[in-house]
């Protein structure tokens, strides 16, 4: 029994009756900073679910709203209106059940650890025995493609390899759901393809549910099932995007594929063609 | 290695000529003010490197060891409070700024008063006046906690002492180590004004009596002295610091100064 994911044969959420249907239930969201003269609308109004086991993007133009609605729908910022619902709950804090996985891994990691340090630092407040806590760090390390990397500090690593501990600090903590943060938006494009590929695959082999932001179009095709749009802000959902690309997916096979070009410029002109709403467009 | 060996001969080629210098200079003054080197290093020799080091240098370290590491506990543990709390720094502020400006010796009056003139008052006195700035950078930095570490404290769900222990305080330890630099020469400068203006021990006291007893060498093997202490101790707080700092110091190339 592998330490690591709660499924083995990669049916995600199959053999766990426990976990609902909807892992994330967006319900109403909106979010307004500041008050009186000086309120700024960020979010107007986001619904939509994500269920168990699906890869789902959020896409919308820069500055849409989607680190603000990433903020909210993990609990890192408290919502002015509605809610979500984590696994039937409604969330007030970062749930234990979901990892974060954010942008800037030069912040997100900790330069003064070392990448064993790193990874384990979650582990540490859980009740979870030295051994166990050992062991998931090795298998997560092995996981992301850094066996061996323990000993190291994360500034003797390569950007990607820096992302790639991150990601595998969120799989030691073994969550039902994975939020990630534009999170290859500063690597190199040939790092950002594997570590692509890698997000696949070990969603794949743990059936984590993910929920990935990201501003990149052929990304967000290449990788989900399904994408919400934004508009521009303050952000509501434009459109929500199935896609219907057959899995497993390989970086020359799909995006060579027809129907990933007539998704990307359908989702191209969703996100991009949004004008600023002017004065004139009422009359 | 080759490196290393030029920058320390170009360190040390000037305080070497300075020495060689006084030495040759002062061989055979009869100066009341600038007696010969080669006695001085005697007096050095005899003070402070044998039975006199327990007499005059053990009172100085006790209480510069005792006041330092005071201020430096306190103004650490004050700093992660006032700095983690918005209503407890804008509230602290204004008074650890007044404090930061005050001169230390403008307290000893009081000091003297309150505690006598025993160890209690000078380890007071350097607490009080080293405790400042580590104090206010250790704010500083705690203050500066980058906005994503905190974020991955509270998407981890880390308790509440572990973020401190090891999120808040390692990040904000280049400003600690800082505070901690300057905390250690405003304590030495405190030990020994508390040893020149009340005092029956130390090494400040030893200057001020060889000098009202017209014991110009002991007066000058006494500043040796603690110009020495300074030097080690300094050069101490460097090894630490780098060790401490390892992963800023390769990250950034060099400490705050």
């Amino acid at each position: 029994m592998p330490l690591l994911g709660r499924s083995e044969a990669g049916t995600p959420g199959a053999d766990d009756a426990k976990v609902p249907d909807t892992v994330i239930s967006v319900d109403g969201l909106g979010k307004t900073y500041g008050a009186g003269e000086a309120a700024k609308v960020a979010i107007e109004r986001i619904d939509f679910d994500v269920s168990a086991g699906e890869f789902v993007s959020i896409v919308g133009p820069s500055g849409a709203g989607k680190t603000t609605l990433l903020k909210c729908l993990t609990g890192l910022l408290e919502p002015s209106t509605g809610r979500t619902l984590f696994e039937g709950r409604e969330i007030e804090e970062p749930p234990a059940r979901m990892a974060i996985v954010f942008q800037d891994y030069g912040r997100s990691l900790f330069p003064w650890m070392t990448v064993s340090r790193n990874v384990e630092l979650p582990l540490l407040d859980k009740r979870i025995e030295k051994r166990e806590r050992r062991e998931r760090v090795r298998e997560a390390l092995e996981a992301v493609g850094l066996p061996g990397t323990e000993q190291q500090f994360p500034w003797q690593l390569s950007g990607g390899m820096q992302q790639r501990v991150a990601l595998a600090r969120a799989l030691a903590y073994k969550p039902d759901c994975l939020v990630m943060d534009e999170p290859f938006a500063s690597v190199d494009a040939q790092t950002r393809f594997e570590l692509e590929d890698l997000v696949l695959e070990l969603r794949h082999r743990f059936g984590i549910t993910v929920v990935f932001v990201t501003h990149d179009i052929d990304e967000a095709v290449y990788l989900s099932d399904r994408i919400v749009v934004l508009t521009r802000s303050p952000a509501q959902v434009r459109a929500i995007l199935d896609v219907d690309l057959s899995r497993p997916r390989d970086q020359v096979t799909t995006k060579g594929h027809h129907r990933f070009g007539e998704l990307r410029t359908e989702l191209f002109e969703l996100v991009q063609t949004q004008r600023p709403p002017s004065p004139a467009a009422d009359a | 290695m080759k490196r290393r060996t030029r920058i320390l001969a170009l360190e040390l080629w000037l305080p070497l000529v300075v020495i060689a210098a006084w030495w040759t200079l002062s061989a055979n003054s009869e100066s009341l003010y600038f007696p010969p080197l080669e006695t001085i290093l005697e007096r050095f020799r005899d003070t402070f490197l044998s039975s006199g080091a327990e007499e005059h240098l053990r009172p100085s370290l006790v209480n510069l060891a005792l006041g330092y590491g005071i201020a430096a506990i306190a103004g650490v543990l004050g700093g992660v409070l006032i700095g983690m709390n918005r209503w407890a720094s804008a509230a602290l502020d204004p008074l650890v700024h007044f404090f930061r400006a005050l001169p230390g010796p403008a307290l000893l009056p009081f000091a003297i008063i309150a505690f006598g003139i025993g160890t209690a008052m000078k380890v007071w006195i350097i607490a009080f006046t080293a405790l400042f700035p580590i104090l206010l950078n250790a704010i500083d930095g705690v203050r500066g906690t980058d906005p994503t570490a905190r974020a991955v404290a509270r998407a981890y769900r880390l308790g509440r002492l572990r973020a401190i222990i090891a999120i808040v305080l390692p990040g904000a330890s280049p400003q600690i180590m800082a505070g901690l630099r300057v905390g250690l020469q405003t304590a030495i400068l405190m030990m020994v004004v508390s040893e020149l203006v009340a005092s029956t021990s130390g090494v400040g006291f030893f200057i001020l009596q060889s000098q009202q007893q017209f014991e110009i060498a002991n007066m000058w093997a006494g500043i040796v002295a603690l110009g020495l202490l300074g030097c080690i101790l300094n050069a101490a707080f460097g090894l630490v610091e780098r060790r401490v700092l390892r992963w800023y110091i390769a990250t950034h190339g060099e400490v705050v100064r």
